[in-house]
């Protein structure tokens, strides 16, 4: 027992401590303004954590919580985390995440506070043009997205569309992570993004198409990827009956099956087979797949042979052959 | 933004000669034009890596986000075409396993790297992380880092996809082997193994097939360092060796022991190097070259010749789950406890993922001892082969029976290559119930 030890603060002290510091950090003694973020971070930490001595007081936390929204702390910290210090842009993370899952009932009051404050989510995305902090905004906007309400924030807003030069960005470790967010939003909430694509169709797959084009291998090759997962989802079916009526569409698609890289060929496969499969082609799909017809069916002969112990594969491959074959003669 | 605007890592590094080569790619010695300092630099083929791109930035995503003296340091990473360049520390020292060769540790030595070690795993398992993977690097001031967990552990753990490895348990804790789930307490059981590694030049068993190993761990009584060693030393291995996880003390507390508070200064590590040194320039790399190719290579052994806890399980924070933790790839207990509709559980688990021997995807470390011995174990045929065509004539659908033909043949297979393995097997299986049961 140390009787020495200073009482903990109060969510109320701390709170007031950390705007003040926060302010600070624009003054002469900035480098004691961010030692103090830190430490009441910390503090912070342990009061939603516990201290791995002792579990987390419910009626603290609430009184914490309180405190953060009333003060507008999420805002501030989002907006400021540039100048923390390293572990301190961690607990940020940690911190808000915390928050994130808390709820009572059936409420979840920090998705309910978000949902006023749409200006938070839109600081974290822009998180991603800023180094040193893109990594640390990317992690609690992937776990706001777990969260529909959220999503769909970010789904009706244009800041949406950064996410296509986000993932191209030239550092890796930035797109990787931006590419996860952006997947993070087209996969969860299925309903949702169905309804989003089907209402920005145009825009949307005119900017996906230059992914699939990129330079860069990684985005290549996850966007392709990603595509596949997407149209043969059930719930995207009205948006997989329109990209597979394009023959721009097939052609690109086509394309890719020869690319250099296996893994790129292989991703094509997937989302090629749809359009082979699809019961109603509509002409202009259907003049380039039997202009290729012998071409197709020589060159799936002899697609991925050594994949042998892929079944569900080999199927495929030999579907989409017997399909090409059946195709009705070339009028060409 | 424009497409073409990718760094080329060669504007910032000059690549030199090769450090190492793992399951991963390579690893080479390099030099950062901007401060001209040294780093390692991990080459990795992704257009022939057998991880999900995905997993591999996630990774990397958790390496960027450690900093501590004790850990070796990310810097940045790059693709450039099909290759993903990871800037990483370089540590000049070389690894333990490499400055072993020279000769084992004093104890003295010992004391001071698992010191180090301890504040290493400290930092690791406050952030949530395990470590898993046994690569210790010193850098030419006798600071010790743990290396190699993140981006090569991954891509350990998914050799088994081929499966060609079969592996080298011996740093892996019981309760990780049983797969009954584990936490930061693994590393403190592996870490009593790395010390007695030091001590002996050899993990313990390391002289039998791995596969053996793997059912002897939970089995047996944990390893005792005997021999010429302090009371401390054998006591604090004790300490981290216990069967029970809850039993061992953690990296914070174990650096109260006696054994540590007695260690030196990490600078008396400078004279390892130097032992290492001379023994070079007398030639002692040459006669371990001949025996083993990959000798010049291993300052970064690929961490299959270390521990491998298979997948990433990021312990929880008290009071909310995390929120990046790994998706559990289902190797959880479930595989192992047989339930009361147990036919139906064998019918619905994925043949990819059936035994848990093949998560633990490890490599093999020597040449395996002789496999027949002569005599044939009569476990296979009077146990496990009429069970299997039990449970093959209550199945009703085709795909059912083909499933459990299929296992049945994957038996045999086993069978004649391990000669005993379904006496390993049921033996391992009946003390798992039994233990689970009680």
């Amino acid at each position: 027992m140390n009787f020495f030890k200073s009482k903990p603060k109060t969510p109320y002290e701390l709170t007031r401590n950390l705007k003040d510091a926060i302010h600070r950090l624009e003054g002469p003694d900035n480098k004691k303004a961010t030692e103090d973020i830190s430490k009441i971070l910390v503090a912070y930490k342990t009061i939603l954590y516990g201290d791995g001595e002792s579990d987390p007081v419910p009626e603290t936390v609430a009184q914490l919580a309180q405190e953060v929204y009333s003060n507008n702390v999420l805002q501030l910290l989002v907006d400021n985390i540039g100048k923390f210090e390293f572990e301190a842009k961690k607990d940020v993370a940690q911190i808000f995440n915390n928050l994130l899952r808390r709820h009572i009932g059936s409420r979840s009051p920090t998705i309910e506070y978000l949902c006023t404050r749409d200006q938070i989510l839109f600081t974290l995305i822009r998180g991603y043009e800023n180094q040193e902090i893109a990594l640390n905004c990317g992690m609690i906007l992937r776990e706001c997205l777990r969260h529909e309400v959220l999503t769909k924030i970010v789904l009706n807003s244009p800041q949406i569309y950064k996410f296509f030069d986000y993932v191209e960005m030239n550092t890796f470790d930035i797109a990787s992570d931006a590419f996860a967010t952006f997947k993070e939003i087209l996969s969860r909430h299925k309903i949702l993004v169905a309804d989003f694509l089907e209402r920005n169709y145009d825009v949307f797959f005119e900017k996906y198409t230059k992914l699939l084009q990129s330079n860069n291998y990684v985005t290549k090759r996850q966007s392709l990827k990603l595509l596949g997962e997407i149209l043969l989802d059930r719930a995207n079916f009205t948006i997989m009956t329109r990209y597979i009526a394009s023959a721009e569409n097939l052609k690109l698609m086509m394309i890719l099956l020869k690319d250099r890289s296996r893994n790129i060929q292989f991703e094509a496969f997937h989302v090629f087979k749809v359009f082979v499969a699809n019961p109603n082609k509509n002409r202009p799909v259907l003049d380039i797949l039997t202009k290729n017809q012998d071409k197709l069916i020589m060159f799936l002969s002899s697609f991925h042979n050594d994949r042998n112990d892929d079944e569900q594969f080999n199927d495929e491959k030999a579907f989409l052959i017997k399909q090409i074959q059946d195709l009705p003669v070339s009028a060409a | 933004m424009s497409v073409s605007n990718q760094l080329d890592p060669e504007d910032y590094y000059v690549k030199l000669e090769r450090i190492g080569k793992g399951s991963f790619g390579e690893v080479f010695k390099g030099i950062d034009k901007r401060t001209k300092k040294p780093v390692a630099i991990k080459i990795i083929d992704l257009e022939n890596a057998e991880d999900e791109i995905d997993d591999i930035q996630q990774e990397i995503n958790i390496l960027s986000q450690l900093d501590s003296p004790y850990v070796t340091r990310y810097f940045a990473s790059f693709l450039k075409g099909a290759n993903l360049w990871i800037i990483m520390e370089y540590c000049s020292g070389g690894s333990c396993s490499d400055l072993m060769k020279a000769a084992v540790f004093k104890e003295d030595y010992i004391a001071i790297i698992v010191r180090e070690l301890l504040k290493g795993l400290e930092y690791l398992h406050g952030e949530g992380k395990l470590h898993r993977a046994a690569n210790v690097l010193l850098t030419t001031e006798g600071e010790v880092k743990l290396a190699d967990f993140g981006v090569s552990g991954q891509l350990t753990a998914t050799m088994t996809k081929k499966n060609t490895f079969v592996g080298t348990p011996f740093w892996m804790a019981p309760e990780v082997i049983k797969q009954s789930g584990y936490d930061n307490k693994a590393d403190i059981w592996s870490l009593g193994i790395t010390a007695i590694e030091l001590a002996k030049g050899e993990p313990p068993y390391s002289d039998m097939h791995p596969m053996k190993v793997l059912f002897l761990i939970p089995k047996n009584a944990p390893p005792v360092l005997e021999g010429n060693y302090s009371k401390n030393f054998k006591d604090f291995i004790a300490a981290c060796l216990q069967k029970d996880p809850a039993l061992r003390p953690s990296a914070k507390e174990l650096q109260k022991h006696r054994f540590i508070r007695g260690a030196k200064k990490s600078s008396y590590l400078t004279e390892l190097l130097e032992n290492h040194e001379r023994w070079l320039a007398q030639g002692g790399a040459r006669e371990s070259e001949s025996s083993d190719d990959e000798a010049q290579d291993n300052q970064y052994v690929d961490a299959t010749e270390g521990w491998d806890f298979g997948t990433v399980r990021v312990p929880t924070m008290r009071g909310a789950p995390s929120n990046e933790t790994y998706e559990d790839d289902g190797s959880g207990d479930d595989n192992l406890k047989l339930s009361d509709s147990g036919y139906d559980t064998v019918r619905k688990q994925n043949p990819r993922s059936t035994t848990s021997v093949d998560k633990l995807g490890v490599k093999e470390r020597r040449e395996r001892p002789a496999a027949a011995d002569g005599t044939r174990d009569r476990v296979y045929p009077k146990f496990v082969r009429p069970v299997l065509a039990k449970l093959q004539e209550l199945a009703t659908r085709d795909c059912e029976r083909n499933a459990i033909e299929e296992l049945r043949l994957a038996f045999e297979n086993v069978e004649s290559e391990i000669p005993g393995f379904a006496r390993l097997f049921v033996e391992g299986l009946s003390e798992q119930i039994n233990g689970s049961s009680s």
